[in-house]
């Protein structure tokens, strides 16, 4: 009977939440979790729990968390390509699922394997054919004074037989008329190769979603992986091999080794979590106060984030989003070019998203003007998105 | 005879029973408009779907009136056959003669709503008006065209017409887009241009095909036509999507030096 009107409970919560324009209490406005890491709480909170919550990429920390199943399927790949087959994989799933943390792995396995391999990381927005030869050529440390698409081909054929991996490869999208040319220079590339290298590119969902919607791009690839995202249980394993990291060992009261995760209020943050790593993080600091006992905390269960401030937004802005997610990220010369706007009208709306908490700029020196979904609410603006036909 | 059922007629309104009726018809009322809120609700909640819940309420509209009136007469009024006969028949003739377009729109309405010929939401031509179907009511239809224009159509009509849907109870529609170009441009590469410009425009929907077809039209002068075919994301974004493909295709042929030569060199479209 409980769980019935529990299940009422919540789910009268969740609809109220989607549907009322102000924040309740029993709401998380969104700009608190995107901007979680500024807010003073963060900061009160004691360095060692500071330290193993970090939310950058997943490490040595998380190894054993990490699915070990993609990297035995990309071994498979290696195995019929060394037996002589054509093979070009893509591995695609959705933004903070460690699409770059397996490509690293199976960099480290390629190494140990003493199998020639070379990682290129797309930094920027690919704009051209010559763009597309350059960067590919530079990173295989070629010759690249030709010009002609087929000396190049020929060139990365006379290579020894190397697996190649590209990274962030949804910096190949772009609503310009450029992209069927840089679409079709790399696909190019690869048939014409593949049968003496191994490539393997890596791209988020939506990114790739666009690419083989509009320009057929998966039919450049013999096979295709999606990174499913993380489980229930495997962001609560996280999370407890993060506060044991911290030095805690004790959950509301009960010992860390007995909890039984079914009833911890992590259970219930990974829930919510919707297979988003960074939310786990931020819902698990969010939630938490010290203890009484030594080395103890009090986990409380999570509140719903809070959607009414979406209802606020223009079309403009909405279409804006769903670009940023299908682009990876956008600067503003390119939202400019996307939506046929001036540049100042092109900044003014991705500073105001920015300003809502919802877009970060980017860190990299050449990348400083682009702008990118925030990573820790990037699951659930996704989801809103397609609920909203603005991604399909 | 007709006193006696006249004031069989009287004594069975009492003050209960009128009340009972009155309450029945404000339940009614009541459940239905909960029903409208609830789907006007998770339309906002998930306008993906917003066709296929629009079209649910027309006909629980219908079933809701049509299990209550039953009920008013079966269960609260529960008048004798010969009244129920004496009523029908008199009710019957009166408003057949008063009103038949009334009574034809409604019967139009009722059978539309069993089978629908198109749904809310849907984009439909109807004689010379093209829009949204916002409401699907028992006797009228009401479009809105992009003029914003609220027209209100007779079901009785709409049965009548020949009606062109555009969307079908799909989200996103087939927009057609037409321009006429001088005939001295290279036909393949305008038709290459037209598509990668087309697939720039983030109203459409790229999960459909898009088609570009050149056939050369005389009038005066030759000419070609170009018929840019593709969809669009919403229905609703049919007109800024037909605006945004021309404009980006006029700009990709001045960009790509297409119009040298041309009359269309001095017809610039305004870059911002």
């Amino acid at each position: 009977m409980n769980t019935i009107v529990n299940w009422f409970q919540s789910q009268w919560q969740h609809t109220k939440n989607r549907f009322s324009k102000d924040p309740t209490d029993s709401t998380l406005p969104l700009d608190q979790v995107s901007r979680f890491y500024q807010s003073d709480f963060y900061h009160s909170l004691d360095e060692s729990l500071k330290s193993a919550f970090y939310d950058g990429a997943l490490g040595g920390l998380d190894q054993r968390i990490i699915p070990r199943k993609d990297l035995d399927t990309l071994n498979d790949y290696l195995k019929l390509w060394k037996h002589g087959r054509n093979i070009s994989c893509s591995i695609y799933g959705e933004k903070g699922t460690g699409l770059s943390t397996v490509l690293n792995m199976f960099q480290t396995h390629l190494k140990k394997d003493n199998q020639l391999n070379k990682l290129i990381n797309f930094d920027r927005r690919i704009c051209s054919s010559i763009d597309v030869i350059n960067t590919i050529g530079k990173n295989l440390n070629m010759d690249i004074n030709t010009k002609s698409l087929d000396h190049f081909i020929d060139s990365i054929n006379e290579l020894p037989a190397t697996v190649i991996m590209i990274d962030n490869c949804h910096l190949l999208v772009q609503r310009t008329l450029q992209a069927q040319e840089v679409l079709d220079t790399l696909g190019s590339i690869i048939l014409g190769s593949r049968g003496h290298h191994l490539w393997v590119i890596s791209c988020e969902e939506q990114a790739w979603r666009r690419l083989c919607n509009g320009y057929q791009f998966n039919n450049m690839f013999s096979h295709k992986l999606h990174v499913d995202n993380f489980s229930d249980s495997q962001i609560r394993e996280l999370l407890l091999n993060r506060i044991r990291y911290a030095g805690f060992n004790r959950i509301n009261d009960v010992d860390i080794n007995t909890v039984k995760q079914e009833k911890s209020p992590l259970d219930a943050i990974a829930k919510k979590s919707k297979g988003c790593v960074e939310l786990g993080l931020f819902y698990c600091l969010n939630n938490l106060t010290y203890g009484t006992k030594q080395h103890s905390l009090l986990i409380n269960p999570p509140l719903e984030i809070d959607m009414g401030s979406f209802k606020e937004l223009s079309q403009l802005e909405l279409f804006t989003l769903a670009e940023i997610c299908a682009h990876g990220q956008l600067t503003a010369n390119e939202h400019m070019a996307v939506f046929r706007l001036t540049l100042n009208q092109s900044k003014m709306v991705l500073e105001h998203l920015r300003v809502l908490g919802l877009l970060d700029q980017e860190e990299q020196a050449n990348r400083r003007d682009a702008y990118s979904l925030k990573l820790i609410i990037s699951a659930v603006v996704i989801r809103y998105l397609i609920s909203m036909n603005y991604l399909y | 005879m007709d006193n006696n059922i006249l004031e069989q007629f009287v004594n069975l309104f009492s003050l209960n029973t009128l009340f009972a009726i009155l309450s029945l018809v404000t339940v009614t009322w009541m459940l239905l408009f909960s029903i409208r809120w609830t789907i006007n609700a998770l339309v906002s909640y998930q306008p993906k779907y917003r066709i296929q819940l629009s079209q649910i309420y027309p006909v629980v509209r219908i079933i809701l009136w049509s299990a209550s009136i039953l009920y008013l007469v079966i269960g609260i009024v529960q008048p004798p056959e010969s009244i129920i006969y004496a009523s029908l028949g008199s009710m019957g003739l009166a408003l057949g003669l008063a009103s038949q377009d009334a009574i034809k729109n409604l019967v139009a309405g009722i059978m539309m709503a069993i089978s629908p010929r198109f749904k809310v939401g849907d984009m439909i031509q109807v004689s010379e008006h093209y829009g949204e179907v916002v409401s699907l009511d028992l006797s009228t239809t009401k479009l809105k065209t992009f003029d914003d224009n609220l027209v209100t159509v007779p079901n009785g009509d709409m049965l009548k017409m020949p009606i062109s849907n555009a969307n079908s109870g799909e989200l996103n529609e087939l927009v057609v887009i037409n321009l006429h170009l001088p005939v001295n441009l290279p036909t393949a590469r305008l038709k290459s241009i037209a598509l990668a410009a087309t697939k720039c425009s983030h109203y459409v929907y790229l999960k459909k095909p898009i088609t570009a077809s050149i056939f050369p039209i005389f009038e005066r002068d030759f000419y070609y036509h170009l018929c840019v075919k593709a969809y669009v994301l919403d229905v609703r974004l049919e007109k800024a999507m037909a605006t945004d493909v021309s404009e980006r295709i006029m700009e990709a042929l001045h960009e790509h030096d297409l119009f040298i030569g041309t009359p269309f060199n001095l017809i610039k479209p305004e870059t911002p």
